[in-house]
């Protein structure tokens, strides 16, 4: 009895271990509170790990520049709005943060910007990316990547250009990013005069990972091109599954695809996607990042890696200029120096326009050499 | 329209959740209580197998089978660790909460021990036929354990321990040797469909949330003393989500199969079977109770 009393105790010290690790702070006494609601534990914690890893390299960065790095304090939501929110007041009223450097999750970010902008608290993001936000972000949410529309038009004209005309798409519809994907995709690709009818859409749902028998009727009609609306394991899954039919591809999406999750599940698969991303605009810059994330690591940076090394750095730069007016460090003052930002990131250019997205950003066709490395495509 | 291709998609898809309900209800009804935690077995001898493969290179074959062994090994330690008490308390609930909490921690110490992400295995790994394995494979198992506790001397004193622990051991079995061997034979089965369904799926924390949602429902739905229904009902699942997800409109209802199967097997065992046996009793009653007709 003692001994599964103690194993017990034993177990449950673990998980507050566990648990405890969600709710760490990055010790950096002097910085301005920022925090970061992630998924940090979950199916979807890669994306949140690849976060918090770009950030500790961005501390050192900054302090190897001689700036004083943000104090980010970190809130695990599992990928759960519900969870998001609860970690969003937990950082607002106990940590006093006065901005967000990233809330992982369109659906999360689109429920967050309206307490956001109560709160007077800016959201920056490097992940989200629903055309929706460009509408319903309201005036305190900004990010560092482009909307899905535009990426997907970029994507779309490729696949005209290649002569791809008529297209299956898959598409989680518990997932906000993926239902936003969809609309773009939809809109863009209908707009060139590409097919794509209601009867070649397959719609999943968050549990699902056996795709055989949807991918089966959506081959009836023979597709030029496969549009995935999938995140990581279940894309790699999608795409592996499709491949076992004998389905050559290609498979096209956007960001999605750039998820070590991904290129794990889709094994040798992986060779047949296409993806349209930012065009990099420094790439020293970039491979300086890569090169500190694979030594500190053990593994390379995926495409956020990049993206939320700069949100890190756009953040911090605007808590700078609103030290240097002289003015408190307030989510009003931030937001408005946010507005203003004009500065160059390892991904190129950021400047925001009316609606906080980026201005003019640039795209290139990628695919990955079969060892997980991206590439462009001739 | 219902196209053999999405039907035998589908077998396969069950073929892949037989091993983890079959030991599911074998478990549960030794136990009198609901074994949440057994496949998470399944997920130990996943992991296992990945490490082994790939952390240690161990061969193949010898790193499935010492994985077997690791979830079968760990199936037994939490059993006695965790659960023997409750079951030999008969304390249903009390197992079904700790073994909730012990899902959590496991799931949390997976996480942990892989960084958040998930893995696969080489797709190599997995046979071209793998899909005809399954289901030949899951069936012959069904009817083995079918026949192992309907016809064998040792099935009747599971049963017996099933129905009645106190009277068993009132009657000299072996009860603890019949403990061993149940949780052992269930914790091998779900550890090969953790491997399974790892080999196929890839491994994530969760991985074998879905198949004990799944065990869950057909257990329920088809009653955990009946083996071969049980088996029925999980094979009639797997194309019951095959044909949904083949389906323009109703793709997206895939997912909610399991909860309907849960849904409709409770309603029909715990509503509308005792109403009636009530109804068939109350007209027995009423014929057996009846004056005889008075004629002139």
């Amino acid at each position: 009895m003692n001994l599964q009393r103690t194993l017990f105790r034993a177990l449950l010290a673990l998980s507050l271990i566990a648990v405890a690790s969600c709710h760490s702070k990055e010790n950096a006494p002097g910085g301005v509170v920022i925090g970061a609601i992630l998924p940090l534990s979950g199916n979807d914690a890669s994306y949140g790990l690849t976060a918090r890893n770009a950030y500790q390299i961005a501390q050192d960065d900054a302090r190897q520049q001689g700036r004083v790095p943000l104090h980010i304090v970190y809130g695990d939501s599992q990928f759960d709005a519900g969870k998001a929110g609860a970690e969003y007041t937990r950082l607002v009223e106990q940590e006093h943060a006065v901005g967000f450097v990233e809330a992982t999750g369109s659906q999360i970010a689109l429920e967050l910007a309206a307490r956001a902008a109560q709160d007077k608290v800016p959201i920056l993001s490097a992940v989200d990316s629903t055309p929706r936000l460009t509408s319903h972000g309201g005036d305190f949410f900004f990010r560092v990547i482009p909307s899905d529309l535009v990426t997907s038009r970029a994507l779309c004209d490729w696949a005209m250009k290649n002569g791809l005309r008529s297209a299956a798409l898959v598409v989680n519809q518990q997932n906000g990013w993926a239902v936003g994907f969809k609309g773009a995709t939809l809109t863009n690709y209908r707009e060139q005069g590409g097919q794509l009818p209601d009867d070649a859409i397959l719609t999943v749902t968050n549990e699902t990972s056996d795709f055989n028998s949807g991918i089966a009727r959506l081959n009836r009609n023979k597709p030029q091109v496969w549009f995935v609306g999938l995140m990581g394991r279940q894309a790699g899954l999608f795409v592996q599954q499709a491949a076992a039919q004998g389905i050559k591809g290609p498979f096209i999406a956007v960001d999605n695809l750039v998820d070590p999750v991904f290129v794990a599940a889709a094994g040798a698969e992986q060779t047949a996607t296409r993806f349209a991303l930012p065009a990099a605009a420094n790439l020293s810059e970039l491979a300086a990042f890569s090169a500190k994330y694979q030594q500190r690591f053990n593994r390379l940076p995926d495409f956020h890696g990049f993206e939320d090394y700069d949100a890190y750095f756009v953040m911090l730069k605007a808590v700078e200029l609103v030290q240097g007016s002289g003015q408190p460090v307030t989510g009003s003052a931030l937001q408005q120096q946010l507005k203003a930002m004009d500065t160059q990131g390892i991904m190129g250019r950021i400047q925001f326009d009316e609606h906080h997205d980026l201005v003019n950003p640039t795209f290139g066709v990628f695919t990955y050499d079969g060892k997980g490395n991206v590439i462009p495509v001739r | 329209m219902i196209v053999d291709g999405e039907i035998s998609i589908g077998l396969v898809r069950g073929a892949y959740g037989l091993p983890v309900a079959l030991g599911f209800a074998l478990v549960a009804r030794h136990g009198r209580y609901l074994p949440l935690w057994l496949p998470e077995s399944g997920m130990i001898a996943a992991y296992s197998a990945y490490f082994l493969l790939k952390r240690f290179d161990v061969p193949v074959s010898l790193a499935l089978v010492l994985a077997m062994v690791a979830g079968c090994a760990c199936a037994l330690v939490l059993h006695y660790a965790l659960f023997a008490g409750h079951v030999a308390r008969n304390e249903p609930f009390a197992a079904l909460l700790r073994g909730i909490g012990l899902i959590i921690l496991l799931d949390n110490a997976a996480s942990l021990l892989t960084g958040g992400y998930s893995l696969a295995f080489s797709r190599f790994l997995l046979p071209t036929n793998h899909g005809t394995l399954m289901l030949g494979g899951g069936v012959s198992l069904a009817l083995i354990l079918w026949a192992w506790v309907n016809h064998t001397r040792e099935g009747l004193s599971y049963r017996s321990v099933a129905a009645n622990r106190q009277l068993a051991t009132q009657y000299g079995l072996k009860v603890a040797r019949i403990d061993l061997l149940v949780v052992l034979v269930g914790g091998g089965l779900c550890s090969l469909g953790g491997l399974a369904n790892g080999l196929r799926y890839g491994l994530t924390a969760e991985m074998m949330s879905t198949s004990a949602l799944k065990a869950v429902a057909v257990v329920v739905a088809a009653g955990q003393e009946n083996l071969l229904a049980v088996a029925f009902s999980m094979l009639a699942v797997g194309v019951l989500e095959s044909l949904c997800q083949a389906s323009t409109r109703f793709s997206a209802f895939e997912s909610g199969i399991s909860y309907g199967v849960l849904a409709i097997g409770l309603a029909i065992r715990f509503l509308l079977s005792p109403l009636w046996k009530r109804r068939s009793v109350c007209k027995r009653w009423r014929t057996d109770t009846s004056e005889p007709e008075v004629t002139e």
